[in-house]
């Protein structure tokens, strides 16, 4: 008796989060109209911060640039389904909008991380050549401006005013427009790719992510390599991403210099913070949230609502630091082993400072 | 275009670069804050010095009020708010990103999006070695150069700016000997916000106007606060980024230009030269 109410007391923390995606998904039963390509919408952005929750959640890269891979995916769905009249157009965008982004991510990831092995051993690097996260940060930042920047002055994209009229996804030669569909769409690949993160961050991995996070040079002590772990997260957020910038892109039918900029990117980084980025789902839902606060209220107060939205991050850093659970919400452990309690965080900070 | 005027260019664009960048790089080498925020005093200092030539149509008296408008700001915000990220860096970037966002959106919900633009006051030229250059311009570097040659003064050769160098060598070693760390960061603080004022409030009438200008200002002087190190290293930087963006942006366009300098800083945050003895960005 005692271990079946052990086992649905496990399993109820285990399966909370699907069963959240199980009443997610049943959302154009109830929803319709505009409310639902609202949130059709909103599902991607949450993606796309489901992906920076990841690296800068997980393994504590503050990354402030995550809208890059977000702008380069929707660039290249809208290149390639603008540019080809192959009969599988939008899948060929798809598997680019991932592709190339992730490939991106693989450069900048080598760029950032990568270190000069050490003599007969590849992938081995010294501790005095990490990065420290300030300096990841200014990186990131100073390579969103310069995306932007790069994009409007390329006339091939477009520049300055964007690309209009991408052809919506399409099956064979049906193209999908009903907005139920859109919004299944949007969230089996939202919901996919919170699988495959749950997966790998209930494995060995998330372990290991936690350690890089919470003290990297005893990780390399310990024989492992950080680098090779930073640069294949940066690859799967970077994909990701990709691939939800390219499904808006679809369905916005539009893409500009300004899905790759510094205000999406902070954007993101705010409602990731909010929600306390370690918890996944919990930044998934944050997002959906704020996002649809934003657009029902949008044509009451306007740019009051960045303004509210930039105070409370601003609050939630200085009054409980990030990283830390939401507000009073105690953390949704993914496993009951990997919880590690954050006592000894303080004297990391100190030692990094 | 020659050489002369060229040149009067670049250290006009390094002049008013390196009074955001002073403020930056105290900040920064006291307290180990890295503020995203500062680029919007200079917005501020900007804004201030508009309002002023809107009420009173003298833009003298706004560049006079502006640094000091922003530097109370700076005050406020560093006993409430700074105060509490010291020795946390990437804390600070954070809180100062809310910071501005707050800021910037203050300043569309009161002025609008728009851009604004305000009528240089000295509607003269020069003509300096055959090329006709606006009056305007090289009073910008004249006052540019005169408050930087009082902020030296004041680093290097003042009571309180030993206090100020000793607190960012060390900064208990500093307490130990008496100086008030506090007030030092306190009143370091409230110059630089003023410093980014000043230099928003000189450079208004020969640039647009808008909510976002900023930026602009901020990344180049961040780059050269961190690649630059000390206050010497950063005067060094300063110029060689002027240089680097004036010659290109007179050569191709503005927009390379700054990419250029971007991909630049890129790369010397990533491998940061040995002989210029910046801040530590390794473990």
């Amino acid at each position: 008796m005692e271990k079946l109410t052990h086992f649905i007391r496990s399993s109820q923390k285990h399966y909370f989060p699907f069963l959240l995606w199980g009443i997610f998904l049943l959302a154009p039963f109830f929803l319709h109209g505009w409310a639902l390509e609202q949130i059709a919408h909103h599902t991607l952005y949450g993606v796309l911060a489901m992906s920076l929750a990841l690296i800068w959640g997980r393994a504590g890269i503050l990354c402030f640039g995550q809208a890059i891979f977000f702008g380069l995916g929707a660039y290249s769905m809208a290149v390639i389904s603008l540019a080809s009249s192959l009969p599988y157009a939008s899948f060929l965008g798809l598997v680019g909008s991932a592709a190339i982004p992730a490939f991106f991510a693989f450069l900048v990831g080598l760029f950032l991380f990568y270190n000069k092995p050490r003599r007969g051993k590849l992938f081995h690097s010294t501790p005095r050549h990490i990065l420290s996260g300030a300096a990841i940060a200014m990186i990131t930042l100073s390579l969103g401006i310069m995306c932007e920047r790069l994009i409007t002055q390329i006339n091939f994209l477009g520049g300055a005013n964007g690309l209009g009229n991408i052809p919506e996804l399409q099956w064979g030669a049906k193209t999908i427009d009903s907005s139920k569909i859109i919004f299944w769409i949007n969230g089996f690949t939202a919901f996919i790719f919170y699988s495959l993160f749950y997966v790998i961050l209930s494995k060995r991995w998330g372990l290991i992510l936690k350690a890089i996070s919470q003290n990297e040079h005893r990780l390399q002590e310990l024989g492992y390599d950080p680098s090779f772990y930073k640069i294949f997260l940066f690859v799967l957020a970077g994909a990701c991403a990709g691939v939800a910038g390219g499904l808006l892109a679809t369905q916005l039918n539009f893409v500009s210099a300004d899905l790759t900029g510094l205000a999406l990117s902070s954007e993101v980084l705010i409602w990731v913070a909010i929600a306390g980025r370690h918890n996944i789902i919990l930044v998934f839902i944050t997002t959906l949230l704020l996002l649809f606060l934003e657009s029902v209220l949008q044509d009451k107060i306007g740019s009051l609502w960045l303004l509210c939205l930039g105070g409370t991050f601003m609050l939630r850093v200085l009054i409980h630091p990030v990283g830390k659970g939401f507000f009073l919400m105690p953390k949704w452990p993914i496993r009951q082993d990997m919880a590690t309690k954050h006592k000894d965080n303080k004297s990391s900070k100190e030692a990094k400072v | 275009m020659n050489l002369f005027t060229f040149l009067i260019d670049i250290t006009s664009f390094s002049l008013i670069l390196l009074l955001v960048a002073v403020g930056l790089g105290v900040i920064f080498g006291l307290m180990r804050i890295i503020n995203l925020a500062h680029g919007e005093f200079f917005m501020l200092g900007a804004y201030a010095s508009y309002m002023t030539v809107q009420l009173t149509g003298n833009l003298w008296l706004g560049i006079i009020l502006a640094p000091m408008a922003t530097a109370l700001l700076g005050f406020f915000l560093e006993f409430f708010l700074f105060r509490i990220l010291y020795r946390r860096p990437l804390d600070s970037i954070l809180a100062s990103l809310g910071l501005s966002v707050l800021l910037r959106q203050s300043v569309i919900l009161f002025f609008g999006p728009a851009i604004l633009s305000i009528d240089p006051p000295l509607d003269r030229s020069l003509l300096i070695l055959g090329d006709v250059y606006p009056l305007y311009r090289l009073v910008v570097m004249g006052l540019a150069f005169l408050v930087l040659g009082i902020t030296f003064f004041l680093f290097y050769r003042s009571r309180f700016g030993l206090w100020l160098r000793a607190s960012m060598a060390d900064r208990e070693m500093a307490q130990a000997m008496g100086i008030h760390s506090r007030m030092v960061d306190n009143i370091s603080f409230t110059y630089g916000a003023g410093l980014a004022g000043f230099s928003g409030a000189v450079i208004a009438p020969l640039i647009t106007i808008h909510p976002h200008m900023g930026t602009g200002y901020l990344v180049p002087s961040f780059l050269a606060v961190l690649i630059g190190g000390g206050l010497t290293g950063t005067v060094v930087v300063v110029f060689l980024i002027g240089l680097c963006q004036n010659s290109i942006s007179s050569f191709f366009s503005p927009v390379s230009a700054q990419i250029t300098v971007l991909f630049l800083a890129i790369l010397a945050i990533r491998f940061p030269p040995q002989k210029l003895k910046g801040i530590k960005w390794r473990n």
